[in-house]
């Protein structure tokens, strides 16, 4: 190696040069920029849209027109009834189905627990048109069980709760059973404390997947009832409604805000289950 | 010791543990994917009131047409897009982060918080933004001489979704990205620097390198996002337009099958997505199992 200093000193790479965090701060700036301009728009009267003022009047009431121009109440409620619907039946059907695959013996489970990684990726976008036709023929259409049972059956939940159900000693499994245990004491007092942190990471990937969804609600619901947030907010600021961009600002925050406190209040758990649901 | 363990009385129990989440995947995979495949084959004549076997027809008449081709070049564009871009930024960001000291915990929330926001409202955003008339990126871009609309424009267009999409993105590959930098042993880097190499060249050697699996994961898992989970933010900004060059396929899928009502073209491309999906996922696992290995 032809380098004229024989070694770097050390705080070269253990702290960084007051340069670098500048830089890294104005990286972190720009690409943070979307949700800051929404901010200003929202809390600003809108003839400040594009003008900068650091004394411009804050102002609350673009989120007041954009509560009385749609009903965001009832958006609240209904995304609320969805991702509390569709977690609770995901944490009853993967576990049932994890604790199967993970502990039973039956012919043709790996033909089966294929058919469920396979899904991992078929979203319901890749068969919308087929599976709107069979929401149709069910009657459940506009419903928020529509919007949620097809996910019901999440291959990431079986996935991620038959690994955890496989690391789990079968001693514990066989003390429960001496003490008089059936199966679903066996499930509920062994196996589900002890995957614990799998349903929280598992938990908080659902919550915020389902929060966020768009195709599917957007096709199966077409009233003000079933629709969830996203879809709400879609139907608000569609461009041709003509909204004011302020009021749509104000919306968009509305809708984003309970996340986006979540993601502040749960910061290390969320991290943690993104990494923990990605790799496994 | 382990031979036979008849763990549970009754036969029965395993299939009724697993009754539900085969129930639900029959009604909503099995039967959609068997229909789609079905009716991929057949077509429907102009009243929808019959329909005949026209074999693979559907298919050869996509694989002819000029509008699906073009869908296909334009989401792989999008997708390789968007991939790098998201990609090479939150390497970027992470590789700072990583040697941060201080502030590291409001950087990381700052740059986590774009995953909390839905891609149709990461859409809405970027829609004002980049709006020509009123937004406020066009503004500026005009002080500099750049007419900037994509509502004209198709490569403008291409470029506000590619932003758009990895943008959200970027939070995602970020965490991994940190959490990979993190695993490496600071002793390595030491040692380097020591040789006297720079930073630069440290990263090249010894980082990058290291890093390959996370960056080889990050990878499929931003195709898969690009292609397929993409659609509330085309929907809210470009609507596949201006002259379909920002159509990605399962827009297509979704404009064709309820726009156009075409079902047996919509089938077909259903099954073709589904393909896709079905080897970006063997990739997948076959790069997990070599992972868990390794």
């Amino acid at each position: 190696m032809n380098t004229t200093t024989p070694y770097a000193p050390r705080d070269r790479f253990v702290s960084i040069s007051s340069l670098e965090t500048v830089a890294a701060w104005l990286l972190a700036i720009i690409w943070i920029f979307p949700l800051l301009y929404a901010f200003w728009a929202a809390f600003h009267p809108s003839e400040f849209m594009v003008n900068f003022e650091l004394f411009a009047p804050l102002t609350l009431e673009n989120f007041a027109n954009a509560w009385s121009q749609a009903p965001f109440a009832r958006y609240y409620l209904n995304t609320f009834a969805l991702v509390t619907g569709v977690v609770i039946g995901q944490f009853v059907v993967c576990t049932l189905a994890a604790f199967a695959f993970a502990r039973f013996p039956i012919p043709g489970k790996n033909v089966l627990f294929m058919l469920v990684l396979i899904q991992l990726f078929v979203f319901p976008e890749v068969l919308i048109v087929e599976n709107y036709r069979i929401a149709s023929e069910l009657g459940l259409i506009n419903t928020i069980t529509g919007i949620g049972l097809p996910y019901v059956a999440s291959a990431l939940g079986i996935f991620l709760l038959r690994q955890t159900f496989k690391t789990i000693p079968r001693e514990l499994e066989d003390a429960a059973r001496i003490e008089g245990c059936n199966w679903l004491e066996i499930l509920w007092k062994v196996y589900v404390p002890l995957a614990k942190p799998t349903y929280l990471a598992y938990g908080l990937v659902s919550i915020s997947h389902h929060w966020n969804n768009f195709i599917w609600p957007l096709v199966v619901t077409n009233s003000v009832e079933s629709r969830p947030l996203t879809v709400g907010l879609g139907v608000f600021s569609a461009p041709e409604t003509g909204v004011n961009w302020a009021t749509v600002s104000a919306a968009t925050l509305l809708s984003i805000a309970p996340l986006l406190v979540a993601f502040l209040l749960f910061q290390r758990q969320f991290v943690q289950s993104f990494l923990r649901a990605g790799i496994r | 010791m382990q031979t036979k363990r008849m763990t549970f009385p009754g036969r029965w129990l395993p299939f009724a543990l697993l009754a539900p989440q085969v129930i639900v995947t029959l009604i909503f995979f099995i039967w959609p994917a068997g229909q789609a495949l079905y009716q991929s084959l057949l077509r429907e004549d102009a009243f929808g009131l019959r329909s005949t076997f026209v074999g693979l027809e559907n298919f050869a008449r996509l694989f002819r047409d000029g509008s699906y081709l073009n869908s296909m070049s334009v989401t792989a564009i999008f997708a390789v897009g968007t991939t790098l871009v998201s990609m090479s930024v939150a390497l970027l960001l992470a590789s700072t982060v990583n040697r941060m000291i201080r502030s590291r915990s409001t950087y990381t929330t700052l740059l986590v918080w774009p995953y909390a926001i839905a891609p149709a409202i990461a859409g809405v955003l970027w829609w004002f933004i980049f709006n020509p008339s009123i937004g406020i990126v066009p503004y500026m871009l005009e002080m500099v001489g750049y007419q900037w609309n994509h509502r004209n424009s198709g490569s403008d267009a291409m470029l506000l979704v590619i932003l758009a999409a990895a943008w959200k993105q970027i939070s995602y590959n970020f965490l991994f990205f940190l959490a990979g930098l993190q695993s490496i042993p600071q002793s390595l880097i030491e040692a380097a620097s020591i040789d006297g190499a720079s930073p630069f060249k440290r990263f090249w050697t010894i980082i990058f390198p290291l890093l390959s699996p996370t960056t080889f994961f990050l990878m499929v898992v931003n195709v898969v996002y690009a292609m397929f989970d993409t659609f509330g933010i085309i929907h809210a900004t470009t609507q596949g337009g201006p002259a379909q060059s920002t159509n990605i396929l399962v827009y297509k899928v979704y404009a064709d099958g309820f726009v156009g009502l075409n079902l047996g073209s919509s089938a077909a491309q259903s099954v073709i997505l589904m393909v896709i999906v079905v080897v970006l996922t063997v990739i997948q696992f076959r790069f997990i199992e070599r992972r868990v290995n390794y």
